[in-house]
Formats: structure tokens, sequence, C-alpha cells
């Protein structure tokens, strides 16, 4: 019973951000974290539910200095349980905007690696290796009204 | 969109380019590339003529003219330390390999001779932008016109056929519908060689902030508003351009 314990919460902290500065350790130590950038934005902004598994969303925005206008590197990062990098999904002011399951819905409709269809809501599987772009109303988000709602998009 | 944003001493600087006519050192380089690509894919679907001014503006907003280094080196500030652009040119990922001439794919290897060499660096900053502006999709593509014709044989399967004859299932299923669900051995399939190719399938418009949002990628807020800006400055240009240094 105590190992069963044990496991349950081994495996509930997988999934949780407990620290901003955890999460930059761990996309320095994956390498996403690009040193000749300046990081301006890190969040997680929600986690997934991929067959069974829990995977962070995490948004990232960098930027590289340039001569006169800076260049922006935004990414979607998909993180597994244990942190480790899926998915790094570009995109230019498309910033995630919540999860349900194994949907991530995002702000405007993005290509990924530029090939058709674009689409704002992302559906995972394959352990988040394999991703199916289509597209929603924003008027037609499945999210219920903050008055009816309980906790926020996990 | 408005020019309020602009601070005044990044106007200021651009400006300078009204009266002096060594800010159109690179519009020879910058109306040949572009001139090439509104060529080569005027029949693809989507495209429209693009005018070769909007990436001179470009070259103006990346480099900041012709007092600063970028001027002679990255003038399209492509292959600085931290962006993506130049690696995407060198892996022939994103559809570039469909943008590039095979010229330009293999100049571009050369990281050290893009920061050099300004006009390269402006052909890469162009082909990089022409890849961010398409989009494309994975298709069948016939190589050969040619029917040819396969015997099934114990075991086959079209997608096993497609790989023996150099074909797709597409292609297979294409000219043998009768036989899209079920083959027997000794039936007889037609089929054309055909492999599956990346093709580009559709443009986004050459606006201001799409260009903006797909080259600068969204790291300063008023790219769109810097292109503009320097567009209108164009309207006052009236020169002879010189050649490139």
């Amino acid at each position: 019973m105590k190992r069963i314990l044990i496991l349950f919460l081994a495996l509930a902290a997988t999934a949780q951000v407990s620290s901003r500065d955890q999460l930059y350790a761990a996309l320095l130590e994956a390498k996403v974290l690009n040193p000749d950038r300046q990081l301006v934005h890190l969040s997680h902004t929600c986690t997934l539910d991929i067959d069974g598994g829990k995977y962070l969303v995490v948004d990232l925005q960098e930027i590289v200095k340039s001569e006169t206008s800076p260049h922006g590197v935004n990414r979607i990062i998909l993180l597994d349980s244990q942190w480790k990098p899926v998915q790094k999904i570009e995109y230019t002011n498309h910033r995630p905007l919540f999860c349900l399951e194994n949907r991530l819905y995002v702000y405007g409709d993005l290509a990924i690696d530029n090939l058709a269809p674009e689409g704002n809501v992302l559906t995972f599987s394959k352990q988040g290796r394999v991703i199916k772009l289509s597209h929603i109303e924003a008027n037609a988000y499945p999210v219920p009204i903050t008055r009816d709602r309980k906790s926020p998009p996990q | 969109m408005h020019a309020m944003a602009l601070t005044q001493g990044w106007k200021d600087t651009v400006d300078r380019g009204v009266a002096d006519a060594t800010w159109d050192a690179y519009d020879t380089t910058i109306q040949t590339e572009v001139t090439a690509y509104n060529l080569k894919f005027q029949k693809s679907p989507g495209y429209s003529a693009v005018d070769w001014k909007l990436f001179k503006a470009i070259v103006w907003v990346e480099s900041g003219g012709p007092g600063s280094s970028a001027w002679t080196g990255r003038a399209m500030q492509i292959g600085v330390p931290g962006d993506t652009g130049l690696g995407v040119l060198q892996r022939a990922d994103e559809g570039s390999v469909l943008i590039m001439s095979k010229q330009l794919a293999a100049e571009v290897k050369n990281s050290a001779q893009v920061g050099n060499d300004p006009a390269l660096n402006i052909r890469a900053g162009i082909a990089y932008v022409f890849t961010r502006m398409c989009l494309s999709e994975f298709q069948s593509v016939i190589d050969d016109p040619n029917v040819q014709s396969y015997t099934v044989t114990p075991g086959d399967n079209l997608s096993i056929i497609a790989k023996k004859v150099s074909t797709t299932v597409q292609v297979l299923e294409e000219l043998n519908p009768a036989k899209k669900k079920m083959i027997h051995p000794k039936d007889v399939l037609k089929y054309k060689h055909a492999s599956i190719q990346r093709v580009i399938t559709d443009w986004r418009d050459f606006t201001t902030t799409t260009v903006a949002d797909r080259y600068n990628g969204g790291g300063d807020p008023d790219y769109a508003a810097k292109l503009v800006y320097v567009l209108d400055l164009f309207k006052k240009l009236n020169r002879q351009a010189p050649k490139n240094p």
C-alpha cells in the first residue's frame, strides 16, 4: 500500500511545475534554450493528457539581438513526464491558449514546418510525436465561462 | 499601424537614406533575385509577383544603412548567432529546397561567407523570406508519364508494390480503381513511376505585416511599422542607383 502511495505521488509530481527555475534548468539542460538568445518569456501554459500520459505545454519566447531589430524565436515546447522535449513548435504570434485532453488550442492558425494545413487546434497522439492540425472558430472554444468552472485549464 | 511607436533615433537613421545614394547599393542584387523568383513562381498556386522594394525596405530596416557594420556583412541579418533562418536554409528545412537555386543552396552552406558577403547575405535573406511565405504539402508526383504494368505475386499489397516499382499507392489506386480494396496473385496492375515530394500549394500575401511576422518572427513589435515607414521614404527617392560595392 505504501509503495502504491509513493508511486502515485511520484507520478503526480512529474506533471507538476513546482518552479520556473526548474523548468528553466530543464530547458537549458535539453539545449532548448540558446545561449546566444535572450529569453524574454517562459511559462507553463497547461498540461496535455496524451495516451494516458501527462505532457507539459511550455510557451517560450526568445529574441536574437540584431543591428536594429531583434528577431523572435517563439516556440511551444511539449515536455514529457520526465521533462524531456518531445516537440518544439515554432510560432510567430500564435501563442498557446489552453489544453483540453490531448488538444492544444492556440491563438490563430499556425503551420508546422510550413506544411499545410494550418490550424489553431493541435491534436497530439503517439506519445506526442504525431500532431494533427485542425481549425475551430474562436467563438466555439470548448471551455466553460469562468463562472461555471472550478479550476483553470490543465 | 502607426509610426508613432518608432523612436526618433531610428527614424533619423533611415531618413539619411533619402539624401544618400549609397543606401541604394544593393538595388541590383535585390532586383535580380526578386525578378528570378517572380519568374520561377509565376505559375505557382496563390503566387502574385512581389515588389522588390519590399526587400530593399527589409535591408534598410535590418542593417541600419551604410553607417553600420551590418551593411558590409550581414546586410539582411540572416546568420546572426542565435538566429534560426540560416540553419533552415542549410538543412533544407521548411521547404526551402523548393525556393533556392542549387547554386544558392551550395553557397549558404558556408556560414562565414554568408556573414561576410552582404550580397550573399541578402540573397539568403530573400530566400528565407520566400521560404517562410509559402505553404507546402507532401504529394504524389508523377516522375515518368509512361504507363507500365506489374503482375501481382503472393504476399503483395499496394504499399509493397509501390516500393518495388518506384511508384506511390495513390498512383496505383488511381490507375487501378477496381483493385483499390483487393488484389490477387496474377492480377496485372497499371502504374507510372512516381514519388512522394514536397510541393508548394499556396502563398501568403507579401504584405508588410505578414513579412514582418514571417521574417522577424515576432521579435520586434515595431517591425511592420518600420517597413511601412521605409517604404514611404522610398517615394522621396529620385536618383540613379550606384553599382554594388
